[in-house]
């Protein structure tokens, strides 16, 4: 069984197509990227995928479950971080945790967020409100919210966006950490966070997925010797398949 | 239920940690009873609209349009951030939400009750008036559960107005409510305008606040048609919050 799988999943506002029957599988415990330039429809399939837009047509699966019919079963074994944080701004580090922790119905909320504390490097800032966090540290934050409630799988939305390179690179090894673990969708615009971290990359464009494959496999599709020039001849080219 | 409980607590904390809630919510009642009894002391003529009696289940009322404008502006601060699209993804239900953010206005509308009829009784105590205990329980009783029209105008005000337009949409309540429910002024001398606010959600509450106070001794003998009134009110607030917070659940995010 795929931890993602979707099957002609389209989302169309007006007459803009924002997914264009997207079919794509994803594997337990992998690091999965979907890659494409502004508007290429990667937030509306993290959306969709969480529950939190309906697909017009198509289907969606996590693992075996049917987001369309069983959503509360599927939000119950997802975690996100959303583009923008979503923190709770007057709440401390430890109290967005703890209650985050609540609402899912985790055993040993304490012992959880103070495990997800010293991962995310977060200890210093334990009792200080969300609010008065660095842009930084209310990504960490972000993510560990997104994983305290134990998620089968993790969608990240650029979780890296607006971040200095040692934030980035903090935050990095802890998405090395958690890869084989979790199932981990992550959308970025950063090429060269995708091909350090990523299994396998998704490339997207005008809300058709183009093409899936390792960096390695993109780049001798395209003929390039770099993963970016791999990505600018996708992203500009007609639908390559792997 | 649980995750309600769990969301309260945050959405109580979130109130409570602006030190402005505790003045708005708390302190302001407080401060316009003693005015009121100030002014009504400098006139003697009106002692009756200004008597303690009179006044507490007024500025009661009046107290719980601040609960509202609370209500919105957590819940339109929420809607306007990404921490509600994180909610939206977790396992909760639009009772859940409704719930949770209710429960902090209710302990809130609560202690507003208790602190008017307790300053109203300290008050009374200090200037030799009689007043009674009975009395103001029975108006505790009668005027906390109708905070809930209130709390789900707050609500749906929040819901459906932006983070900028709901504070002063609940501006425009607490200014109306000031008004028409006769907390201050003798609205049943104003023939028209008096009749008018008669099937207005305001002064029905005060006036069933105000009997409940003298125990039901026949100060407006309307106390049945008040609350057929202000129940109609509080169904239909909480009917359109309700119909408004799930419709902004299922809309795409």
């Amino acid at each position: 069984m795929f931890s993602i799988e979707t099957k002609k999943l389209t989302k169309t506002y007006g007459s803009l197509k924002a997914v264009d029957t997207l079919d794509l599988t994803v594997n337990e415990g992998e690091l999965f990227s979907l890659l494409g330039v502004n508007g290429a429809g990667k937030t509306t399939v993290i959306k969709m995928l969480t529950c939190l837009s309906l697909p017009t047509s198509g289907e969606a699966f996590i693992k075996g479950i049917n987001v369309i019919n069983e959503p509360e079963k599927v939000k119950s074994i997802v975690g996100i971080s959303p583009q923008e944080t979503a923190v709770a701004l007057n709440l401390t580090v430890r109290e967005n945790l703890e209650f985050i922790a609540g609402i899912y119905g985790v055993a040993d909320p304490k012992g959880k967020a103070t495990k997800l504390i010293a991962m995310l490097r977060l200890e210093e800032k334990e009792q200080t409100r969300a609010a008065k966090l660095s842009g930084g540290q209310q990504r960490r934050l972000s993510i560990a919210m997104g994983l305290i409630s134990q998620p089968e799988v993790l969608f990240l939305d650029e979780p890296t966006l607006g971040l200095d390179v040692l934030a980035r690179r903090e935050l990095w090894s802890i998405l090395r950490a958690l890869k084989g673990k979790i199932t981990i969708i992550l959308t970025t615009h950063y090429l060269e966070e995708a091909e350090a971290l990523s299994d396998r990359i998704g490339v997207m464009s005008k809300g058709r997925l183009l093409a899936v494959g390792t960096p390695g496999e993109l780049m001798t599709l395209t003929q390039k010797t770099n993963f970016e020039d791999a990505f600018v001849a996708l992203a500009s080219e007609e639908r390559c398949q792997l | 239920m649980n995750k309600a409980l769990i969301f309260a607590k945050r959405n109580a904390k979130e109130i409570l940690r602006d030190p402005l809630s505790w003045i708005f919510c708390l302190g302001f009642p407080v401060a316009m009873l003693v005015m009121f009894r100030v002014i009504s002391a400098s006139s003697p003529g009106e002692a009756d609209l200004f008597g303690l009696d009179s006044l507490a289940p007024g500025i009661a009322v009046f107290s719980f349009s601040f609960v509202m404008l609370y209500m919105a502006i957590l819940t339109s601060k929420d809607k306007s951030t990404f921490f509600l699209i994180r909610l939206f993804s977790a396992p909760m239900t639009t009772f859940d939400f409704l719930l949770g953010y209710a429960i902090p206005g209710l302990v809130i509308a609560f202690a507003q009750v208790i602190l008017c009829f307790a300053a109203s009784a300290a008050i009374a105590v200090f200037s030799g008036q009689a007043f009674s205990i009975a009395g103001y329980l029975c108006g505790t009783i009668v005027l906390f559960p109708l905070s809930v029209l209130f709390i789900a105008m707050g609500i749906f005000f929040g819901t459906v107005f932006s983070e900028k337009a709901a504070p002063g949409m609940s501006s425009l309540i607490i200014s109306l409510s000031g008004m028409l429910s006769g907390a201050w002024m003798p609205l049943e001398t104003m023939k028209a305008f008096g009749t008018v606010c008669r099937f207005l959600p305001f002064y029905p509450t005060v006036r069933m606040g105000r009997e409940a106070v003298s125990l039901w001794s026949g100060v407006y003998n309307s106390f049945l048609l008040d609350t057929a009134t202000v129940l109609g009110y509080i169904v239909f607030a909480c009917f359109i919050a309700t119909l408004a917070f799930k419709s902004k659940m299922k809309k795409d995010k």
